[in-house]
């Protein structure tokens, strides 16, 4: 793989910093058009960082802050992922969502999120009764005084969508550079020279969804930023026979800090409580604590009391990009030949496609041409099986049903997984109520034949 | 969708499964095809190379694998058909037991006058114990860790903390040595070891590996591999340098199935069946045996509860259609015992009460009543999680109603 990236041309008309969902949704829209584009990535994978620890949730944006570009981008970028979802075979259903009040919140609360909801151009929100709640939700605890109903609100897969995007790119010609930092950025006639992991390469322009990191990214290019710091967020997954526990999203009434823990369906069928809200120091503190897990799982039996005798399949840590403006920062500057996609706090996955469209429209005026390109291919992905020949239609993850014809598909896609989460991101195996019992020795046997890495180099012995 | 059909299928190749169908052809039962989705039989004894099997069944210490071979060579000897990388994606029943399977040959429907899960027991995983901490690599179950040990030969890491003081966790210890590995300390939370002690000084060098008891593990930490993890003890909290924690025991039945199939079933453990002692589940046709039902049990009891299921299997087999046998009485317990083993039975055939524990319990009583009277006191001096007790069941001739439910408690010594 180091053999063929270094024989590539390494000039660009765009080079995107970031393979998160935003960096990927950027990658995708410009992958449509004839320019070389280069998708730069730190990590080991599309999708690494704040991108696969999120409450996995498509939202409709009819809580957003009323007249922000936030509001804006979250829903033009509903409508446009969710057509997207369906046509690129990303796991997503409309399972709505139920807001309920309950009598320790503020009497006016529904009312005030209804006419919110209205004024961001969502009319299809209907308040609903304590009965109503109940008939949607009768496992909820005794108590509920109201709620509201956004039969919009979706549960996606939050790891399949940036790889189609990354996917689609790379199969319309974008480079994908992974494992590749930015170390260096240096301005040579108008253009950027840029040192990645070693490699150097050239490009006209510069963007830059670095998201946690896209402060620091900025730096590099001498462009200004506010300061991003990172919130955790905690979550809970519980096990497949906790999934009818609910049937919509359940929500809370928001505070002005967080939308607070809520409960939801996942399109793999388990149950997902969380997050949690806490202001940390470092951007790689995706640890789970004691507090935080005992916080949700004392907020979850709450609120649904069948979750007291139902065993947890994982937990995980995802870290929101807040920006100290506490707004998206999505500039570009034609004289530096520098654009940033920043500070989307916890609103990227919903809103990556508008993000992806607003900053091209912000490029082309800036004197980009955006020419489209004839013969682009859409981007495929399935997790269905379509075959089940020779060794194809054997199970490897029982709790999953991860076939070996699921793991070969992933295998010889455009972005291969390269490490075990990669496998389990694109396929589920090792990610079940077993957590690997059963599977993870012989999916890495089967990763290490396909990489050529040994298995012990998989399991990263001796990187402590 | 390709349909077959047997006169009883046993889902999983391992002590239970092997000995349930084994027997059956023994006990006449034409057809017994037994599915594994792994590719090779034998179940968990497969990966585990210490001697601790085979003593009660035949009479001499084996390996795992070389128990396994036994066994198998006595299921070849009856003709037992064993379908390996078959694995059952749906069970139930409809007039008649029946299940589906996807295999290498695609997906088959299959119906049978009877079914035994033997799907076995594994032990929880990290996320379900709620340990806190990162995600990095180098966390590992005990038979994570010898499948890559003894059927890989990959060494999974060279400092390891063990998290357990049960058999199977010396067992880690154990294989931890073979693989080269440093076992630098086992933890448990209770104030000694579950196992015994000629087995914990054999696996810890006599003490050379320390054993921490009264220890909490409370966090993991390392980003690209595990560096580390946090213990709560007497003394506070310290870390321990280490790049390998190997979690051990806390077994639970692998009851996806019958969760899946709608059986009454214990959640917290995995999908444990509710069974009696010949294995009835409460779906007509479906059994359970071994570990499923026992979760934690020797690879010897596995194969006992599989004669005994198989002897009930035959019975039933052999008695005219329509009979309802289903016995009345239903156990329920509380904390601090894990399971009671058989969950149903008649009072007019009593059998042997068989218990685990999640805490020591020491000087108390156990306790089965029926309706706020008791039933029958047993005194203990001491139980011990980990291991299973048998207690007396005659008190159950004592219940004179059918559909009564007895309580299994522990109470103080008075």
């Amino acid at each position: 793989m180091a053999e063929s990236e270094a024989s590539r041309d390494p000039t660009y008309d765009v080079a995107v910093i970031g393979a998160g969902v935003v960096g990927c949704a950027i990658a995708r829209a410009l992958s449509r058009h004839r320019l070389r584009v280069a998708l730069v990535e730190a990590g080991n994978d599309v999708g690494t960082g704040i991108s696969k620890a999120n409450s996995a949730i498509l939202h409709t944006g009819f809580d957003a802050r009323p007249g922000t570009l936030e509001a804006r981008l979250v829903s033009r970028g509903h409508r446009l992922l969710t057509e997207y979802a369906a046509s690129a075979g990303i796991p997503m259903h409309r399972v709505g969502a139920t807001l309920v009040a309950w009598p320790s919140d503020d009497g006016d609360a529904l009312e005030r999120i209804s006419s919110r909801a209205v004024e961001n151009g969502y009319h299809a929100a209907e308040r609903l009764t304590a009965d109503q709640v109940y008939r949607r939700e009768p496992h909820l605890a005794p108590g509920a005084v109201g709620g509201l109903a956004i039969p919009d609100e979706s549960i996606i897969c939050p790891f399949t969508t940036p790889l189609a995007f990354a996917t689609e790119a790379v199969a319309n010609g974008t480079t994908l550079m992974l494992d590749s930092p930015v170390e260096t950025a240096r301005r040579v006639d108008r253009r950027w020279e840029l040192i990645l992991g070693g490699t150097r390469i050239s490009t006209a322009w510069v963007i830059n969804a670095a998201g946690l990191h896209g402060d620091s990214v900025a730096g590099l290019f001498g462009a200004s930023s506010p300061e991003i710091r990172p919130r955790r967020g905690q979550f809970v997954v519980f096990d497949k026979t906790a999934g009818g526990l609910v049937s919509s999203i359940v929500l809370g009434v928001p505070s002005p800090r967080s939308k607070g823990v809520l409960l939801a369906p996942t399109v793999f069928g388990n149950l997902l409580l969380g997050p949690t809200s806490e202001d940390v120091d470092a951007k790689d503190a995706t640890e789970t604590t004691e507090d935080g897990i005992a916080h949700l799982l004392e907020k979850g039996t709450a609120l649904l009391p069948g979750l007291a005798d139902t065993e947890v399949t994982s937990t995980y840590a995802g870290l929101r990009a807040v920006p100290s403006t506490d707004a998206y920062h999505i500039e570009v500057d034609a004289g530096s030949g520098y654009g940033c996609a920043t500070g989307i706090r916890s609103t990227g996955l919903s809103a990556s496609m508008a993000i992806a469209e607003y900053l091209l429209d912000q490029l082309s005026d800036a004197g980009l041409a955006l020419e489209t390109k004839a013969g682009t291919v859409p981007s495929i992905i399935s997790s269905a099986a379509d075959s089940a020949d020779g060794d194809a239609g054997r199970v490897v993850c029982f709790c999953e049903l991860t076939t070996m014809a699921e793991l070969e598909k992933a295998a010889v896609s455009p972005i291969p997984p390269r490490t075990v989460d990669g496998v389990w991101r694109r396929t589920r195996a090792t990610g079940g109520r077993c957590q690997g019992f059963y599977c993870r020795a012989q999916v890495v046997d089967w990763l290490a034949a396909k990489t050529g890495r040994t298995a012990a180099d998989l399991l990263e012995v001796g990187q402590a | 969708m390709r349909v077959d059909t047997a006169d009883v299928l046993v889902i999983g190749s391992g002590p239970a499964g092997l000995t349930t169908a084994t027997r059956l052809r023994r006990l006449g039962v034409d057809e017994v095809v037994v599915l594994e989705r792994e590719g090779d039989v034998g179940g968990i004894p497969r990966h585990s190379a210490h001697p601790s099997f085979g003593l009660r069944d035949y009479g001499r210490p084996m390996t795992g694998p070389r128990y396994v071979a036994a066994l198998v060579r006595g299921a070849e000897r009856e003709s037992v058909v064993i379908r390996t990388g078959t694995t059952v994606t749906g069970l139930g029943y409809t007039g008649k037991p029946y299940l589906t399977t996807q295999s290498a040959e695609g997906q088959t429907r299959w119906e049978a006058d009877a079914i035994v899960l033997a799907t076995g027991c594994r032990e929880r995983p990290r996320s379900a114990r709620l340990i806190p901490g990162t995600r990095a690599p180098g966390v590992f179950t005990t038979g994570e860790l010898q499948q890559f040990t003894y059927l890989r030969g990959v060494k999974v890491g060279s400092r390891a903390v063990v998290v357990g003081a049960e058999h199977v966790s010396f067992s880690a210890v154990m294989t931890l040595r073979d693989a080269g590995i440093d076992c630098v300390a086992v933890i448990t939370p209770f104030s000694a070891h579950q196992s015994y002690s000629p087995l914990r000084l054999w696996a810890t060098r006599f003490g050379r590996v320390p054993l921490l008891t009264g220890h909490r593990l409370v966090g993991i930490e390392g980003r690209r591999r595990v560096d580390g993890v946090v213990v709560e003890g007497p003394d506070g909290r310290r870390g321990i340098d280490c790049d390998t924690v190997i979690l051990t025991g806390e077994w639970v039945a692998e009851g996806s199935l019958a969760l899946a199939a709608g059986l009454r079933a214990d959640k917290r453990n995995g999908g444990r069946p509710s069974a009696t002692a010949g294995g009835t589940t409460s779906l007509p046709g479906i059994y359970a045996a071994g570990s499923v039902v026992k979760p934690g049990e020797s690879a010897a009891s596995a194969t006992r509860s599989g004669r005994t299921v198989a002897e009930a299997v035959a019975n039933q087999l052999s008695r005219p259609p329509g009979l309802d046998t289903t016995p009345g009485l239903s156990m329920e317990w509380e904390s601090p015992i894990r399971w009671v083993s058989p969950q149903r039975a008649s009072s007019r055939r009593p059998v042997p009460l068989e218990l685990r524990v999640d805490q020591w319990v020491t000087d108390s009583t156990v306790v089965f009543r029926t309706d706020g009277t008791v039933l029958d006191t047993v005194s203990v001096r001491r139980l011990v999680p980990g291991r299973t007790y048998t207690f007396d069941g005659a008190w159950m001739g004592r219940v004179e109603e059918d559909g009564a439910r007895v309580q299994v408690s522990i109470g103080v010594r008075s």
